[in-house]
């Protein structure tokens, strides 16, 4: 193991300034197809990113990037440190030992992600005889903390039931304690309500914000729901086809959107509160799909932007800083009269 | 949750430049490259039926004549260039005229297994209930007898000819099929493009054969070129018994007529036994090769 | 004159031997032109509610007429004739189209199957439905792996018109769709309405959707409706907890606005374990003894509203 400045549990000191993750011009590629497309963001100790896109915008194939998790025949390029150790170069060993113990991942499928013939228990407890070298009767002691710190009740009894005796929401209370277990710095939660019912979805994101606060780890939050991002991010990067086209903080984005991305998310968005019906309000729609947009030379967004221009379909716009965020839009950043008359008028 | 960790192109020239998408090969080229053995199966079925087909053409007399002296070892006259048997018949032609048997037998024992098994299976899987299980019940029934006996058993009561042969190994074989069609239309019609053909008024048998059926067959493709080796090999097995038709020339017979000189005259059972070996392999390869045509590993997106 | 009428319905399975009842006495009507929404978490019995609406799944018991005839009733060649009458819309746009025909078979089967020989008129209605959808014609001769989930979507929507049904039942039609997409299918389905005069019944488990998309809203809980209301009474009043519970619980888009803590308790218990009285007292934040006792009736109340709640 390396990085003996930060895996003592010193974890008194703010956040400010403090990187744990840091992501440099990432590419990941699986055969045939262009996942992710360089892209640069960071995670400070104890914050919640949320990467937010449609489906195909390589917002998991970033998460499994990260954990190096990437199924065989992937290839990634550029720089990914974690607390100093450059995870890109690093070898299996070192992968190992930091997965499941300063990084944990949850997935989107509670059903699929824990193994039908060993009890929940036993696979909680496994993680931390491996990764923290407890014996099996302090492991067990432990993974009943763990469980009743997941809010699963009778936890001591629980601790022998297989996955099938449980519901959609306990086996994702599961799969968070599994990821929890050996107190990461890192939790990286793709999509982890997305298959649960709204009724659990605000319980278990609320169990997910309090074990982060609780356990001072940071959270990357992977989602395509809007609502999600809104109550429980810290900053938000959207992702469309491969690239961050904004990055801002959650009340900055949900103020003002400014990438016409941004924008057309949100306005397609139907709400409850405030939302309009169908017999009064069209709702605003992105014009096209994201595969129209993917052998563009210049923008990706172009093909579907309503602010377009000759200058987008050259060369991809860079992330420039603007009103306190980043954002990939030449037209917007950079506001001659012409754009803003064009998205006056929208 | 184990995964293979991937590759890195880490060097730090890689970073600054995305790089470009490898190249999927699509169609026939990528069958060639990416199932290589596919295709070395596919030829050597090829090369089998050209010669079977042919058969006329090369070695236009009856090939249970005696043509030439006998026991002449391949090579050593090269008018029989495989030389020929105790009764002075050329080897070669018997191979020849002997592939034609194994393949219509194969081929027609398969058809016939195919046929019944798809039936079966289709109609139980696809309703259920009280037909499934009667039809259930009948294919384990079939299954637990011993295919060859089976065989055995109804090509001793009709008579030694190829058609029933065919339709005895048909009969023995269709098991198999019925098992794994039965599975499929299980979990197909429960499918919603299935329910939608219901909500649009389809008749069950337009579902069954329009619907579901062209969905399950890739599974059954592959399992019948598997079923056509082995129908090749219980003919060659009742021919060697002597149960075969003894107006024809086939493999097995030949393997048989072969066996009391597999001391001196080990070529005679050699020959036939190859040409059987090459066949069924080819048969294998191409039933491993359309598996992995049809569920690619790796799937796209 | 409602459309559709469904009085007292019931749906069982068997599972492990017993028999359960998905749907447990539920009526409703939806007339001519109207959206009516079905909402309620995953199990409620709300897509068994739709499949057996269409005659997909068996009743056991109750009615569906549509316009004058109870079709519950019927079966094989009888019930073909309504069959045309009404369709559905699937969730999942890559499972519900058969992967091994075209487009042009997709549309063209259902029109032939109904009895429609002459081949130039089934060219011209399969083209009328390719724009209506906004398909272009190219698209007939390709498969459906071809296209993206919007579009293909289009063409289950495409295929579900294509008999010019009255009633469609759009089994939630947009969940699987992403963001964007999603408001071009809703936007296609609002026009889709107006033009051809559709009624919908809408299963979805999004509050937002349902609000934004339906004319009534009916919101089941374990197999029975436990509350309806138009959308001017029910989303600015709700009264069944359970209804509070499902609209407290959608994540607020304004980030000002504190998460209000969820007041349901556990899970949706299973068909097999129904608790007595109220169905829903055990995860009921005001549930009291009388709810153990007796099962609430659902009552109308004066402006049509209508709720099964001891104390709403």
């Amino acid at each position: 193991m390396t990085a003996p400045a930060s895996s003592a549990p010193a974890r008194s000191e703010p956040h400010a300034g403090n990187r744990l993750l840091d992501v440099r011009d990432l590419c990941v590629a699986f055969p045939g197809h262009l996942a992710v497309r360089g892209i640069s963001f960071h995670i400070d100790r104890g914050e919640t990113l949320a990467l937010v896109g449609e489906s195909g915008c390589g917002k998991s194939a970033t998460s499994l990037a990260v954990m190096r998790l990437l199924p065989p025949g992937a290839r990634i390029a550029g720089a990914v440190t974690f607390d100093g150790i450059d995870l890109v170069q690093a070898n299996e060993r070192t992968l190992r030992d930091l997965r499941g113990k300063r990084m944990g991942l949850i997935l989107q499928e509670p059903m699929t992600s824990l193994n039908p013939v060993l009890t929940i228990g036993d696979q909680i407890a496994e993680n931390l005889m491996r990764h923290e070298k407890l014996t099996r009767a302090q492991a067990r002691a432990r993974t009943v903390e763990l469980l009743d710190l997941v809010r699963i009740p009778d936890p001591a009894r629980r601790y022998d039931d297989y996955p099938h005796n449980m519901s959609g929401g306990m086996r994702q209370r599961v799969m968070i304690a599994m990821a929890v277990a050996c107190n990461p710095q890192l939790l990286i939660a793709d999509e982890p309500t997305t298959a649960l019912d709204v009724t659990l979805q605000s319980e278990v994101l609320e169990l997910l914000d309090s074990l982060r606060r609780q356990l001072d780890m940071a959270l990357l939050l992977i989602t395509h729901d809007l609502g999600v991002v809104a109550q429980w991010a810290d900053r938000v990067a959207v992702m469309y086809a491969g690239n961050i086209v904004e990055k801002a903080g959650a009340h900055a984005l949900f103020e003002n959107p400014a990438h016409p991305y941004s924008r057309g998310l949100m306005g397609s968005t139907l709400r409850l509160e405030g939302g309009g019906h169908y017999t009064s309000q069209r709702l605003t729609e992105i014009p096209g799909t994201v595969a129209s947009a993917l052998h563009e030379p210049g923008c990706n967004f172009a093909p579907r932007c309503a602010l377009a221009t000759a200058d987008c379909r050259i060369a991809p716009p860079p992330l420039r800083p603007f009103e306190g965020r980043q954002v990939a839009c030449p037209v917007v950043t950079q506001p001659s009269k012409e754009a803003d008359r064009v998205a006056a008028g929208r | 949750m184990s995964g293979e960790t991937s590759s890195s192109l880490a060097s730090p020239a890689a970073v600054a430049v995305p790089f470009k998408p490898p190249v999927v090969r699509r169609g026939l080229s990528a069958i060639v490259i990416n199932h290589p053995t596919f295709v070395v199966g596919l030829a050597i079925l090829t090369v089998v039926f050209v010669l079977a087909l042919t058969a006329d053409i090369l070695y236009p007399g009856d090939p249970m004549d005696m043509v030439g002296p006998p026991l002449l070892w391949p090579f050593q006259d090269m008018e029989y260039p495989l030389g020929t048997d105790s009764l002075g018949r050329d080897v070669a032609a018997g191979l020849v005229y002997g592939a034609r048997v194994s393949l219509i037998i194969g081929f027609s024992a398969a058809s016939i297994g195919l046929l019944i098994g798809t039936l079966v299976g289709a109609i139980g899987g696809f309703f259920g209930g009280l037909i499934d299980n009667a039809l259930a019940r009948l294919t384990e029934l079939f299954q637990t007898v011993p295919t060859f006996l089976l065989v055995i058993v109804i090509v001793a009561i009709g008579e030694p000819s190829l058609p029933v042969m065919a339709l005895a190994i048909g009969i023995a074989s269709w098991p198999t099929i019925a098992r794994l069609v039965r599975a499929q239309f299980r979990s197909l019609r429960q499918q919603d493009f299935v329910m939608a053909a219901r909500s649009l008024g389809y008749s069950n048998t337009r579902i069954i054969f329009m619907e579901i059926l062209p969905n399950a067959l890739p599974p059954v493709v592959v399992t019948a070129s598997v079923m056509v080796a082995g129908a090749i090999l219980t003919e060659t097995g009742l021919s060697f018994l002597n149960m075969g038709d003894p107006n024809l020339v086939s493999w097995g017979s030949m393997i048989g007529g072969g066996r009391e000189m597999l001391r001196t005259a080990w070529y005679l059972t050699a020959l036939p036994g190859i040409a059987t070996a090459l066949t069924v392999l080819a048969l294998n390869l191409i039933g491993d090769g359309l598996n992995e045509i049809f569920n690619p590993r790796m799937r796209q997106r | 004159m409602s459309l559709l009428a469904v009085e007292n319905l019931e749906t069982s399975y068997t599972s492990h031997g017993r028999r359960l009842k998905a749907v447990d006495g539920v009526s409703f009507t939806v007339a001519k032109g109207e959206t009516v929404g079905l909402v309620g978490e995953s199990g409620c019995g709300k897509s068994s509610l739709g499949k057996t609406v269409l005659r997909l799944v068996p009743s056991s018991g109750g009615a569906i007429r549509l316009g004058d005839t109870d079709i519950a009733p019927l079966d094989g060649r009888a019930l073909i004739p309504f069959r045309r009458r009404m369709q559905m819309i699937f969730q999942d746009p890559f499972a519900s189209l058969n992967p091994r025909q075209t487009v042009r078979t997709l549309l063209d089967t259902p029109l032939k199957v109904h009895g429609i020989t002459d081949a130039v008129e089934r060219e011209s209605r399969i083209n009328t439905i390719m724009d209506k959808v906004g398909l272009p014609r190219t698209a007939l001769a390709r498969y459906p792996h071809e296209f993206s989930g919007g579009q293909r979507q289009r063409i289950g929507i495409a295929r579900a018109l294509i008999l010019a049904p009255e009633l469609i039942v759009c089994d939630e039609p947009v969940s699987a769709l992403d963001v964007s997409i999603q408001a071009q299918i809703l936007n296609l389905l609002v026009d889709l309405k107006r033009d051809l005069g559709l009624s919908y019944l809408f299963i979805s488990h999004d509050m937002s959707v349902v609000r934004y998309f339906t004319d009534r809203v009916l919101v089941m809980y374990l197999g029975r409706i436990v509350e309806s209301g138009s959308y001017d009474t029910l989303w600015s009043n709700p009264l069944h907890p359970y209804t509070k519970a499902l609209i407290a619980a959608v994540p607020s888009y304004d980030i000002d606005k504190k998460r209000t803590a969820v007041a349901l308790k556990g899970e949706l218990p299973s068909a097999a374990q129904i608790p007595s009285g109220c169905r829903f007292r055990l995860r009921c934040p005001i549930a009291q003894d009388t709810c153990a006792a007796q099962e609430p009736a659902l009552r109308t109340l004066p402006n049509g509203q209508q709720v099964a709640c001891h104390f709403a």
